[in-house]
């Protein structure tokens, strides 16, 4: 009639470009190859002596064998698994904790928010690699423990992330246009508000895996991470560092792992964030 | 739009007077406070002691500069905001010490058209489902029927359905975000609107238009409205009745055209004065003229109406209406003039026996953190006095269906 919407924008959202979907594949590739590793025709990867130690890589051995000639392809993908099982539960975990306390948090407010963000506060103000360190001192680590270890560090950053979106988005008109219309809180939580904070949880969830295993392979080259013998990236990197001048290739595969997979989670972090960006993306 | 012909447009400025028979006032506020703590110390009054009534089919505009309270009096009565004292009837219903439960009922009767178009309607949402909402808020018909009802209240803002029920809120002009959020409040069949400055964020001429969506739902629905605007040409066009408020308080209170004619309260004279144009004030001759702009603005809204989709129909309201507003919307300052008023300017319209206080210099507006004694206008008044700075005027009713809260009315 008056404003006719014949002249709308036929906006296509934003492409996501190769550089996403490269990632994506790598990461698929990386996470099938770990869960199928019994199944991959490769040799055990704890077993001493499957060709001569400080081989360089070679057809028998893709990616050349260690000190003490094991199989550097094998190790690196079962070694895969911890830095996945880790990076995904405890993100996951924590995701779970910390987005939904911000969520209620940041709509909210009052009393609950100014407690729940004190302690955010607190437990961010702890170094995370010494609480790490001081709780490896007293009990050996294992898989599950630094799982929950990770999960509990990472509640209170995705608290306050997905507290501040929250509260940017409750303060909008479209929010209090439903309570007007007598929708409930938690109706207006779920329907209004977390479809307009998700993006930002989903991207930082992505960062927070690629922080977490950075974290593992800290704790690795430490030697607090999971015991040997069983591999993982970071006591990989830890282990090969002695014959660095000589036998590079020890310590630069793994390295080349966590390298590749850290850089396709940011790219998808980052694609996804501004893919899922109402403005960015004109979505 | 069959509704519309019973009520020509002309015989709406009167319609108040002929409800005030019929039943109660679907809105009542006595006594309205809304204050604000800003930390600790700190109290915003943002609110202080407003009365207001609005009666069935009736617009009530609500004038007054930026940070008046304005706004804070529309969410209070939406109940958006928190009210700190002061009773809120809103079709006889008490709203102070009802259930939660009955609340989120009342909330229904009431609704909200926002400023912003865009922000108030959520980005991730396509507009068929915005509309739809309200009924599956409240799980009322079957999918279809939500359909049905959305599809003809899209219609009937003026948008065609079969375009933009897919849409983004993104993809739409600031004009078609407003016409969803319209479309939106009337599918619970609100009684009272309320439109807080819902065209001061859009084009001269878009306002223009959604002005006269306004008056035809109103009379399509039978709403009564309470418009909220420091835009005073735009109240005038919609308003029967015009309240006044400043910091918190109203000044004056009168029947559209009474206030442009006889503005007794000195601020609502300050604030006529300020409009850059001088169309609006000095005073038209008579009412006649009022009456016919009331007029001509109904009439598009038939029009509009009849017409349909046809865009030449909605191009020729475009042009009545923002010429009339052009030029009171041209050279528009961030500040009404009251902050640059030169002393030269002072109002001369006498009041009985006394001349503007010679001494009297432009004041900043007070902070509502700490509001002035008595009549809170009287630090920029040129005609206060002693008694203006420590008691504070009642609501008086000077002439039928005029009130002011003033020690000194003009005019008078």
């Amino acid at each position: 009639m008056l404003e006719s919407p014949s002249h709308i924008p036929g906006n296509k959202p934003k492409q996501l470009g190769w550089s996403f979907w490269i990632s994506v594949g790598w990461l698929g590739l990386v996470i099938l190859a770990a869960i199928f590793a019994n199944l991959l025709p490769l040799p055990s990867p704890d077993t001493v002596g499957v060709g001569a130690p400080f081989a360089g890589p070679s057809l028998a051995h893709l990616l050349g064998t260690d000190e003490l000639g094991r199989d550097i392809l094998s190790r690196i993908i079962f070694g895969s698994r911890v830095s996945l099982i880790l990076g995904f539960a405890s993100i996951a975990i924590g995701t779970l904790i910390g987005g939904s306390l911000g969520l209620v948090s940041g709509y909210l407010g009052g009393p609950f928010d100014s407690i729940s963000n004190a302690l955010a506060y607190i437990i961010l103000a702890f170094p995370p690699l010494l609480l790490l360190l001081a709780i490896a001192a007293f009990s050996p680590p294992t898989l599950l423990k630094l799982v929950l270890e990770f999960a509990f560090l990472s509640i209170a950053p995705l608290f306050r992330v997905v507290r501040a979106a929250t509260i940017s988005i409750s303060s909008r008109d479209f929010v209090q246009a439903a309570y007007a219309l007598g929708a409930s809180r938690t109706r207006i939580l779920i329907r209004e508000v977390l479809p307009n904070v998700a993006s930002s949880i989903v991207s930082y969830a992505l960062l927070g895996i690629a922080i977490v295993i950075v974290g593992e392979g800290s704790l690795a080259f430490l030697g607090l991470s999971i015991s040997l013998p069983a591999p993982s990236w970071g006591n990989m990197i830890a282990e090969g560092r002695t014959f660095l001048s000589t036998d590079p290739w020890i310590s630069l595969f793994p390295t080349i792992a966590m390298f590749s997979v850290l850089l396709a989670l940011n790219l998808i972090a980052d694609k996804l964030s501004a893919r899922l960006d109402v403005r960015e993306a004109q979505l | 739009m069959s509704a519309r012909q019973p009520h020509p447009p002309s015989m709406r400025a009167g319609s108040s007077t002929d409800t005030l028979l019929s039943d109660q006032p679907v809105l009542e506020v006595r006594g309205l406070h809304v204050e604000i703590a800003q930390g600790f110390h700190k109290l915003v009054h943002a609110v202080s002691g407003v009365d207001l009534s609005i009666s069935h089919k009736e617009t009530l505009g609500l004038v007054g500069e930026s940070g008046c309270g304005k706004t804070t009096t529309g969410k209070a009565i939406a109940g958006l905001i928190r009210v700190t004292r002061g009773n809120i009837v809103i079709s006889g219903t008490e709203v102070d010490g009802i259930s939660a439960k009955e609340s989120r009922k009342l909330r229904q009767k009431v609704q909200f058209i926002f400023q912003d178009p865009i922000s108030s309607l959520n980005p991730r949402r396509k507009i068929l489902n915005t509309v739809m909402e309200p009924m599956s808020i409240w799980s009322i018909g079957t999918a279809n029927e939500r359909i049905q009802r959305a599809t003809t209240l899209l219609e009937q803002v003026g948008l065609d359905p079969e375009l933009v029920s897919d849409r983004m809120p993104y993809q739409l002009s600031g004009g078609q975000c407003q016409r969803v959020s319209i479309a939106r409040a009337l599918m619970l069949s609100p009684e009272l609107l309320i439109c807080d400055e819902p065209v001061s964020a859009l084009d001269v001429s878009v306002q223009a238009t959604i002005l006269n969506l306004l008056n035809e739902i109103q009379a399509r629905y039978q709403l009564s409205m309470l418009f909220i605007s420091h835009d005073l040409a735009v109240v005038r066009s919609i308003s029967d009745r015009i309240a006044v408020m400043y910091m918190g308080r109203l000044c004056e209170s009168a029947p559209t055209t009474e206030i442009f004619d006889h503005a007794m309260h000195p601020y609502t004279n300050e604030l006529l004065n300020s409009v850059p144009s001088g169309k609006i004030h000095p005073p038209l001759q008579g009412n006649g003229q009022g009456d016919e702009q009331r007029h001509d603005s109904g009439t598009e809204g038939a029009s509009s109406s009849t017409g349909g989709q046809d865009s030449t129909d909605g191009q020729d309201g475009d042009n009545t209406f923002s010429t009339k507003y052009a030029s009171a919307n041209n050279n528009r300052q961030d500040h009404y003039p009251l902050s640059t008023t030169d002393q030269d300017e002072v109002p001369t319209i006498p009041i009985a026996g006394r001349a503007p206080n010679e001494k009297w210099q432009f004041h900043e507006v007070p902070s509502s953190l700490a509001p002035p004694s008595g009549c809170r206008f009287h630090t920029r008044c040129p005609y206060a006095d002693a008694l203006c700075a420590s008691t504070q005027p009642d609501m008086i009713e000077l002439s039928p269906s005029h009130l002011v809260a003033c020690h000194h009315p003009l005019g008078m």
